[in-house]
């Protein structure tokens, strides 16, 4: 016999700020803790008239309530390596509930390559009262996508929360560059003439040559080798930014005449060029009158 | 490990410790390098090596062939106990094909034999530069290589980047310039460090822009130093 509805109105828990109960018995964590519910009813008989007289009954129990943990910001990706530019991406957010607590972060991979996360540069497990980290990885990517998982676990006042939040990412590593569209020449017919040429770049990360997008000002790095360009040595060409808005690599390879270009012109450099941290293009160039044209040396996936 | 890594150079320095008196005014140049050595390596790779443990600008037009490439010697040394100037100074002893000289906190390296050369494209006077709500690296050269109006002129100019050149649209004229000094103001434009470097051939010169001379040669895969 469900006898529920005889406590209706009689239940009280002996510490609020804990927990509440409501008139139906619905109860609501406030903090972490533990406290007691009482519950009182009056109970009648169910046999017809003459019925018993209602007895009052008292019934109590243990409340305990617990923090909850959920991710609510960061990708389900990060980027590896300790780049600056590439680390602004790297961040992750959970929050508890309630606030004020400490949260532990740690990672889990089956990746082949045996990644190991860093926690604002702390290895798991990593005990922050913030709820926003930045994670690093170095040396190592994911073999599989979303094949790393991160957990964090959550206590405040005493009390853990009983299942850590977690969440699947992918550990991506700058890999390769594919070229849109044809090269962008502007003719320069005087007084000073030759071309303001433009290449274009997607950049492709591995495991899976996955297209990077909303990655814009990640840093782009050029070296212009020895060999057919007599630089006297290394050298490098850092620019001032990085991808732009659209996550492409931009290269500029413009010639500038004092007269027509000269019909036997011809020069021919050795590129190679890097994104976030990683060299992941190496280029002939060959200048002639009509303007540039470049030879792919790799990596092409 | 790479053959340039397995080089032995070693470049050990060391900051004035001492506050000298209010009116001694730091100058880079006059920095110790407590020891330096080098073995086998080009002038090219030296100066990389510097400009990695020194915050300067070093330029560096390289010696052009007509065409073809050209071989850089090899150079062997030891100095101890020298200013970073000295350095400089024992460098352009070593590889007889260079001279260098000062333009503020920067050190341009050129052909000893530019000196002799009046039409010296480098050397070349710019009257009037103007340079006018200028981004882009590559038009500031394209403004200079005009004014230079040297008739058999020209550069080709490699950058990257998102702006691929200033990060504020820059204004700025200059009187009676030379094109050395013009292309310094560029690089002062991108920061304290940047300079630029010459190579490709006489017919055709490359010119790149860099922030820092680079120590080592990078492969595919490799990562690449950060800027700090």
């Amino acid at each position: 016999m469900n006898v529920t509805s005889s406590f209706d109105g009689g239940w009280t828990t002996a510490n609020t700020n804990i927990a509440t109960v409501d008139s139906d018995g619905v109860h609501t964590g406030i903090s972490p803790g533990t406290t007691t519910t009482t519950a009182i009813g009056y109970l009648t008989g169910s046999r017809p008239p003459p019925a018993c007289p209602a007895r009052q009954q008292t019934a109590t129990g243990s409340d305990t309530v617990t923090p909850t943990v959920s991710f609510i910001g960061g990708n389900n990706f990060i980027f590896e390596g300790t780049d600056p530019t590439v680390t602004n991406f790297n961040g992750q957010q959970v929050q508890g509930n309630p606030s004020g607590g400490t949260y532990s972060w740690s990672a889990s991979s089956t990746s082949t390559y045996n990644p190991q996360v860093q926690f604002n540069g702390s290895p798991s497990t990593y005990s922050t009262t913030s709820g926003m980290v930045t994670l690093t990885v170095d040396g190592a990517l994911s073999s599989s996508l979303l094949d790393t998982t991160l957990s964090v676990g959550y206590s405040q006042n005493t009390q853990s929360a009983q299942l850590p939040a977690t969440k699947g990412i992918t550990i991506r590593q700058f890999e390769y560059l594919v070229q849109s569209g044809s090269i962008q020449n502007i003719a320069l017919n005087g007084p000073t003439y030759g071309f303001v040429s433009n290449i274009f770049y997607n950049v492709y990360t591995h495991p899976q040559g996955q297209l990077v997008t909303g990655a814009p000002n990640i840093s782009v790095y050029e070296q212009v080798s020895l060999g057919q360009c007599n630089f006297p040595g290394p050298t490098v060409n850092t620019g001032s930014g990085g991808l732009n808005g659209n996550s492409q690599l931009v290269d500029d390879l413009s010639i500038a005449w004092g007269q027509a270009l000269p019909p036997n012109l011809s020069c021919a450099a050795d590129q190679y060029l890097g994104v976030g941290g990683f060299i992941v293009r190496h280029n002939t160039i060959n200048w002639s009158p009509s303007g540039p044209t470049i030879t792919n040396l790799g990596p092409t996936s | 490990m790479s053959a340039l890594s397995s080089l032995l150079f070693v470049v050990l320095f060391h900051m004035p410790l001492k506050q000298t008196p209010t009116t001694h005014v730091f100058d880079p140049f006059e920095q110790e390098v407590e020891s330096f050595e080098l073995r086998d390596q080009t002038i090219g790779e030296a100066l990389g090596q510097l400009n990695q443990s020194f915050d300067i600008s070093i330029s560096i037009e390289g010696v052009l062939p007509e065409e073809g490439t050209v071989t850089n010697p090899k150079l062997t040394a030891s100095m101890r106990s020298v200013t970073l100037a000295e350095v400089l100074d024992q460098l352009c002893v070593l590889d007889t094909r260079y001279r260098w000289a000062r333009d503020g906190n920067g050190a341009n390296f050129f052909p000893k034999t530019s000196l002799s050369d009046p039409n010296y494209f480098f050397s070349r006077t710019l009257t009037d530069l103007n340079f006018h709500d200028v981004r882009r690296v590559g038009d500031a050269v394209i403004a200079i290589d005009r004014q230079s109006g040297d008739p058999s002129g020209g550069v080709i100019y490699m950058g990257i980047g998102q702006t691929q050149g200033f990060a504020e649209a820059w204004t700025a004229s200059f009187r009676n310039l030379t094109v050395r000094q013009a292309l310094n103001r560029i690089a002062q434009q991108l920061g304290p460090t940047y300079g630029w470097q010459i190579g490709g051939t006489t017919k055709a010169k490359l010119i790149v822009f860099h922030y820092k001379l680079e120590a080592k040669h990078v492969n595919v895969g490799d990562q690449y130093p950060y800027r700090h």
